[in-house]
This record gives C-alpha cells, structure tokens and sequence, in this order.
C-alpha cells in the first residue's frame, strides 16, 4: 500500500459508516423499540416491554397471511428459476458479439420505473387487455366461442408480476455463473458420449448452484417483502404480508404492532440467508 | 496396415484468421502420431475438428473408413484427453471415469468395475473416492486418462497433455504413454509444440505451420532430412548457408567454397540453403589437421554439461557464426577449446542436406 492510503481509507470508510449507522441501523432499533411498545391514543405509544404485538401477530390469521407470502415467495422464485436458466445459458452459449445486447435486454426493464411497468402490466392482463385480445383473435380465427378470462386482481396475476418484475435477479447471478465455468467440461461431457440433456443435467446444473442459491435469495427476499405489485395486481384475497404492515401503520394506526410484524417479516428472512449459507458451506466441508 | 483416421482437404476459418488451409492425412491404426507445431499453427483446431468438437467449413473427416462428418462428438469412437484436463469437479475420480460409461447406459456396478481398472491401468489403484481437487498435476493427468481410455476408444486424442507438467514429470509421464499406448494397442494422436516431445515419443509427426501440414515422417527422418527450411528450424538447430546450384547439379554456398552438398533434382541456377546440424560438424585446432571446409575462430561457448556448443565466426556479419556442438567426451573442462581458438571445421558429404525452400 502507498504511504497516505490508509488513513484516507479510514476517513473514506467513516462517511458511508455514519450514513448506514443514522439512516439504517437508527431508525430499525427505534422500529424494534417500538415493536415492544403499546398503543395509547392517536400518536401516542408507551414502550412497556411487552410481547403483545408478538403474540397477536401469531395469530392463524397473520401466520396465515405470512405463510401464503412465503408460498408467492416460492413459487415466483421456482418459476424465475425455471425461466431464468434457460436464459441464461442461452446468453453464455450465444455467440460473443451477441452477449452484450442480450443481457442488455435482461437489464432493460431496471430502467423503467416499477409503477409504470406495473401499470403496463395491468393494460396486459385486464380483462379487455392484450393477452384478451390475442386470444379472442385466435379462437374467432378458428371459429371458437371465446369468453375473456378475468387475470387481473388474482394471484395469478400477482405471481405473474413478481416473476416479471424479479426475472433478471435471477438471470444475471446465473449468467455469472455460467459465464465462469470452464467451456472444456462441457466439451469432454460430449466428448465421453453425452447428449445436450445430459450435459446440462449432470455437468452444467450441478456447477451452477452457487448462482441458483444467490440468484434464488435474490428473488425470494425481495418477493416475500413486496408491496407494490400485490396491491396493484392482487384481488381482496392476495395481499401479502407487506400490505398487513402497511396497513398497520397507515389506516390502522397501529405503530407497535406494524413493527412487530416487520420484525417478524425479517426474522423469517434471516431463516432464508441462514440456508444459503448452510449451502454454501457444504461444498468446501465435502 | 488399415487406416484409423483421415482427413481430406480440411479448411477452418475463424472469422479473418485462417486456422487450416487443406490439410489432408492419413494416420495408421495403432500408430502414435504427432501433431506438432508452433502455436496458432492449427495443431489444436484440427484435433477438435477430428474430435467433432470443432466443425470444418469443408473437407471430410473418416474414422475407421467411416465418414462422421455429420456425426456430433458424442457419438464419435475418440476421446480426448483436454490440455486442462477437464475433470468434473463436483465428482470423485471414480465418477469421473465411469461417466462416458454411464451416459451410455452401461449399469452401475459394471461402469465402477471398468472404471476401477482403469484406474488400474494407470497407476491410480485406490484413487477412486477422492475429489479432483485433491489430485495434483500428474495424477489429475492419470485420471484424464482413464476417462478416456475406459471407453475403448478407437483413437485417443490427446491435446498438449504434458504441457501443465514440471519438466521432471513430463519425462516421466512421456515414457508412461510410449507404454501405455503400447499396452492398449489403441492409436494416440497427440498435440504438441514441443519438440523433443514429439520426437522421443511418436512413430511419425506432422510439422504444421499456419494451417499447413510441411512435413510428415517418422522422427529421425524429419531430424536428418527435413523437407524445407521451416522443419529444419523448427526441430533442433541447424545451420543455414545460401547456396545456388551449379551447372554440375551440385550446390554451392556463397561466400564459403568449402561448403557444397549434392542437390537432387533442383534445376540449376536455383537459390537454395545448405543446412548442416551442429552435433554433425567436426572441430580441430587450426594446423596439425588438414584444412577442413570452413576455418574461423570460437567466439563463444555455452557450456550445457552434456555438450558444449561453439559459436565460431567464419566471417564478419550476422550471418558468418556457424554452431558447432561437440559431446564433453573428457571430463576435464580445460582441453576444450576457449574463445580465440583458431578452428578449422569439417563434417562428412553426407550430413549437408539442401532445402530448395
């Protein structure tokens, strides 16, 4: 290291240290304070140090809500992974001068606005909306009764939203992954008698679990936490555990008990990262 | 003897580059051959292009007589053994070597035995459980091996398999083929830029050169009669004299009289080379012996142990050094001759070869 380096490091590292320390780490342990409060008036909470809120929020109905949260979680995770990969082999196996533009076209989306994209969701899935239109076009092209399918306000809807809005989380550690493994493995699976299926079953799919594991943290985190696409998307019935705390701390008015079930939102996120890691260590243990 | 591999007319572009330019060869069964050449020559592309890995924009490729130029690599009879070895690291050795078994449907405990036994063959016995990256260079090499040959390949293909080695290892690794391949009666063909490789270990040996096959011949031929100016540079040192032919169909270098060689069917008047190799040249101090074909002083000399090899000048220029290496026959450093040595050179008819390119 030069001379003079350190300690401009050290001084380079204090700014970001008391931003995270004053907008982050702060306002969490001022949420957590409050999680163990309770409810006086209107803007009134006394911290009592108590469990309550905890408890309510083990309520079946909030477990219940919680649980299908993490169900959307999962299933928009299975189906990114689904789509992803092939895509993102597709990117690696694509010829050279192709790989920027096609992961450009992953990328893209991140530079529209979530609400707009949401929006234009909406105009896709509503019920004289284009997937309408384009299957009405088909079935009288071949002469078939057709009645609009209702999409919009399900959970269909909402899966389909997250799964589009989280795609490139998992398609971009998946490339990276992909991108770094050696080409001549590939080649000596052919080489020994294996055909394309195999190879990606038995060679490239097991190497690729590193990007899998952080790709699938990446859209399950973010997903179990959503709030914009089920409000927009959902019906009565798919609100996600997200839309509960919001409503705690806006029309509820029910600070302590918003916290709580933020905190608990986190715990269970911290269950997640906790198996990764358990996944990533098994491999060097071996 | 029958055929295991031909190729004819191959060419491959990559994109601006030409890698081969119509190359065609035929290469014996049980026979181990060698494709050697400098890098970028096409040694690699063309091994792939045999391998399937690789596709040529024309020529055809036959393996056994059998046209496989629409055969994709997983159903070729070749393996290859990669220059990075490209053992599945997620599998144990044992595995690895089932694996071109295995996805060929053969069971389970049949693949381990066969797999087992060729771990056998090359000394890896009791190797089967541990992962690759346990293994270092020579065994992860051994392993390579295995998972090639325990498919009974028809012809082994083997890219720079040595280059990753330490030079210790190397020899011995290149005598453990020799035997090998003896063993397995299977045809190797293997790709090299090393020289002394390709020579100490194959019958015969392709010199390529930017997507040109110059030469194929067994090892000693090549060495005492290269075909042009490229082999005989490439394969150990050689000394070079310009030389025209004359009316008599003998050639004759330039600026030194004593330097001719009998050329056989250049026309005359022809501009050609006479090569000479340094260990063929004969040294003596100036006087005492009778004048040899060249006389000159010793500039410098490189000590290697072995032998010593001489450079003397002949004449002012860059191009009047002649290398003359002599066996260190006596053990006492000082009778060899020192730089300022007057010398006088000389070596029989014969060892003079003419290159007419």
């Amino acid at each position: 290291m030069k001379p003079g380096t350190g300690p401009l490091l050290r001084v380079a590292g204090v700014v970001p240290g008391l931003w995270l320390a004053g907008f982050f780490l702060l306002p969490l342990a001022f949420v957590w304070i409050l999680s163990f409060g309770e409810k006086q008036g209107l803007v009134a909470v006394d911290i009592v140090w108590t469990a309550d809120n905890y408890l309510r929020a083990l309520d079946p109905l909030y477990l219940g809500i919680l649980a299908k949260s993490l169900w959307i979680a999962a299933l928009t995770t299975v189906i990114c992974l689904a789509t992803g990969l092939p895509v993102a082999l597709g990117i690696v196996f694509a010829p050279p001068r192709w790989r920027p533009l096609l992961l450009l076209l992953v990328i893209l989306p991140f530079w529209t606005n979530l609400l707009i994209r949401t929006y234009a969701l909406i105009a896709v899935l509503r019920t004289r909306g284009h997937v309408n239109a384009t299957l009405g076009w088909a079935s009288e092209l071949f002469g078939l009764p057709f009645e609009p399918l209702s999409l919009l306000y399900t959970n269909t809807a909402v899966v389909a939203g997250l799964v589009y809005v989280h795609l490139p989380f998992m398609v971009l550690p998946l490339y990276a992954t992909l991108h770094r493994l050696d080409r001549s493995l590939v080649e000596a699976a052919a080489d020994l008698g294996a055909g394309h299926l195999r190879v990606c079953i038995t060679i490239i799919l097991p190497l690729a679990v590193p990007g899998i594991v952080s790709g699938s943290l990446l859209v399950f985190v973010p997903a179990l936490g959503s709030y914009l696409t089920p409000d927009l998307l959902g019906g009565p019935d798919s609100q996600m555990i997200a839309n509960v705390i919001e409503r705690q701390f806006k029309s509820a008015n029910d600070w302590p008990f918003g916290s709580a079930l933020s905190f608990l939102l986190m715990y269970v996120t911290f269950g997640a990262l906790a198996l990764r890691s358990l996944s990533v260590r098994r491999p060097a243990a071996r | 003897m029958t055929e295991a591999v031909r190729v004819g007319g191959i060419c491959k572009r990559f994109g601006a580059v030409t890698a081969l330019a119509e190359v065609s060869l035929r290469i014996e069964a049980g026979e181990f051959f060698a494709l050697l050449g400098p890098s970028g020559c096409g040694k690699s592309t063309l091994l792939r292009i045999m391998a399937g890995l690789e596709h040529p924009d024309q020529g055809s490729v036959f393996i056994d007589g059998i046209d496989v130029g629409r055969t994709p690599a997983n159903r070729r009879p070749v393996n290859m053994v990669f220059q990075s070895y490209a053992l599945f690291p997620h599998m144990s050795v044992r595995s690895n070597v089932a694996y071109g078994l295995r996805v060929t449907g053969t069971g389970r405990a049949e693949a381990h035995e066969r797999a087992e036994a060729a771990l056998g063959l090359v000394r890896l016995t009791g190797y089967g459980e541990r992962m690759p990256h346990q293994l270092s260079g020579g065994e992860s090499q051994r392993v390579a091996l295995a998972r090639a040959l325990v498919k009974r390949p028809r012809v082994l293909l083997l890219d720079e398999p040595l280059s990753a080695l330490d030079a210790r290892l190397r020899d011995e690794m290149r005598l453990e083929l020799v035997t090998l391949q003896k063993t397995v009666g299977i045809t190797f063909i293997i790709v090299t830029h090393d020289q002394e490789e390709a020579l100490s270990m194959a019958d015969r040996v392709a010199v390529m050169e930017t997507g040109r096959i110059r030469q194929v011949a067994p090892p000693a031929e090549l060495y005492e009669a290269p075909a042009d100016r490229f082999v005989a540079t490439f394969i150990g040192q050689v000394n070079l004299f310009p030389a025209t032919i004359g009316a008599d169909g003998t050639a004759q270098a330039h600026p030194f009289p004593g330097v001719t060689a009998r050329a056989r069917g250049i026309g005359a008047g022809r501009q050609v080379w006479i090569a000479v190799r340094p260990e063929k040249i004969t040294m003596a101090p100036r006087g005492g012996v009778p004048a040899g074909r060249l006389s000159g002083v010793v500039e410098e000399v490189v000590y290697r142990g072995d032998l010593s090899v001489y450079l003397v000048r002949c004449m002012a220029g860059p191009d009047g050094l002649v290398r003359v290496s002599r066996a260190n026959a006596a053990r006492t450093a000082d009778r060899l001759p020192g730089p300022g040595t007057e010398v006088v050179l000389d070596w029989a008819e014969d060892c003079a070869v003419v290159l007419a390119s």
